[in-house]
């Protein structure tokens, strides 16, 4: 019975014509499922992934950069003396104490990623610098940039914060003007009063500028011109000053202005610009 | 995925125990190019290694007998035709044959299956019920009850030859 169903079957034969026509169409189907799946895989994952990859980081290294690229500087003097390193968004992006008093005050302070505003008016709301100031010591608050429109808006900014302190002064200048005070170990503001000094006094050292206030500074300067020149006065080319809150200082440095043509101007420009 | 040559080589080999598969599933040839179509596409793209050729050829007839359930299921496939027409088209080379033929597919399918797979490809009942995704026991009866049928069929005499 076993043969017998097996020759019967045996009979049962594809014939060639279907076998031609399975190879051609299940070839025909691999290839395109071949084709399909490697468009998927060359096209969409790896692609998309990468694109993705590549636009992550490239934003992540454009907002790194320009959050922590610094913009601007502000320097306060009174003895302490600081400088507060601004980035485009108006962030604190770094502080540091140009003398010991100033890494002292530092010690006190959370400045770091604050508005500067907020920087510099937690500075002068500082218990010490509080008692400084109504003790009668002499303050500088300096913006230090060559983005003229941004040093004229944080100028601003900065005088409306200090207009109640009659011993306060802002003004501004250029990168250039502050490498030359760093390179004599000196902040802006009291490297402006030892050029200062030096010119009336040519004994006079950096260390001894280090080691006094800008009170010290501005009075000494005062005694050793018998009082024709004031610091405030005092401006070196590319500079803008700024009197706030003293009559007598607008007065002094326009007088001394004059042997200064490009200080005039800058000083002028700003008196204008109030009156 | 398996190459072209793999893919032909395999069609040649088990074209013909497809197409009895088909016939004793689908009682009919109109649908086996689509059967066909189906199981080679399968393979062609399946990643199983097999052990050895009897495992390959035990893959290809549990995918051919899923791929005839599925057709059987669908609504647009073709009809079955008149016995003498696919006997007929099964072109058988001697009247034994035709007679032995005509009595398998005279049985019900589930006879039918354990008939071929037994007699002529010679598994097992558990390797059949494995195949069949079926109970041991249960193809011991399928395959007893079928033997029965079919000497009934073919008469005790030519049954006994």
């Amino acid at each position: 019975m076993e043969n017998k169903i097996k020759n019967a079957f045996d009979d049962v034969k594809a014939d060639d014509i279907l076998k031609a026509k399975t190879k051609n169409a299940v070839l025909k189907m691999v290839s395109e499922e071949t084709a399909t799946n490697t468009r998927k895989v060359v096209s969409l994952k790896p692609l998309f992934t990468a694109a993705a990859c590549f636009v992550f980081s490239l934003i992540s290294v454009i907002a790194f950069y320009l959050y922590f690229t610094p913009t601007a500087t502000i320097s306060i003097d009174l003895n302490p003396s600081l400088e507060l390193e601004i980035n485009r968004f108006d962030k604190v992006l770094s502080c540091k104490g140009i003398n010991f008093d100033g890494e002292k005050l530092l010690e006190d302070l959370h400045l770091k990623h604050l508005n500067y505003k907020d920087a510099v008016e937690a500075v002068i709301e500082n218990e010490k610098v509080n008692a400084l100031l109504n003790d009668g010591e002499f303050m500088t608050v300096l913006v230090v940039s060559d983005d003229d429109e941004k040093s004229d808006e944080m100028l601003s900014v900065l005088r409306h914060c200090t207009k109640d302190n009659a011993n306060t002064q802002c003004y501004k200048t250029t990168c250039d003007d502050v490498s030359q005070a760093h390179e004599h170990g000196l902040s802006y503001g009291k490297y402006r009063a030892f050029l200062i000094i030096k010119e009336l006094d040519p004994d006079f050292t950096e260390q001894e500028a280090q080691n006094m206030t800008m009170r010290q500074l501005k009075d000494l300067i005062t005694s050793l011109s018998d009082g024709e020149i004031d610091i405030d006065a005092a401006i070196p080319s590319n500079s803008n000053c700024d009197g706030s809150g003293n009559n007598e200082s607008h007065h002094q440095k326009g007088e001394h202005s004059k042997g200064d043509g490009s200080a005039e101007r800058n000083c002028n420009s700003t008196q204008n610009g109030k009156n | 995925m398996r190459s072209e040559i793999e893919v032909s080589q395999a069609i040649d080999k088990y074209a013909d125990t497809v197409k009895r598969i088909c016939m004793i599933q689908l009682k009919n040839f109109a649908d086996a190019e689509d059967v066909f179509q189906t199981v080679f596409l399968k393979y062609a793209l399946s990643a199983p290694v097999f052990e050895s050729e009897q495992h390959e050829k035990a893959w290809i007839i549990r995918v051919t007998m899923n791929a005839c359930k599925d057709l059987l299921k669908h609504f647009f496939r073709s009809r079955t035709v008149p016995l003498d027409e696919v006997i007929e088209q099964a072109a058988p080379q001697s009247e034994d044959n035709r007679y032995v033929l005509e009595a398998v597919m005279s049985l019900p399918q589930k006879y039918r299956e354990v008939i071929y797979l037994h007699f002529y490809e010679e598994y097992t009942a558990p390797q059949i019920g494995e195949i069949l995704e079926k109970n041991t026991n249960t193809i011991y009866t399928l395959i007893t009850r079928a033997k029965s049928i079919l000497k009934k069929k073919l008469g005790g005499e030519f049954y006994g030859k």
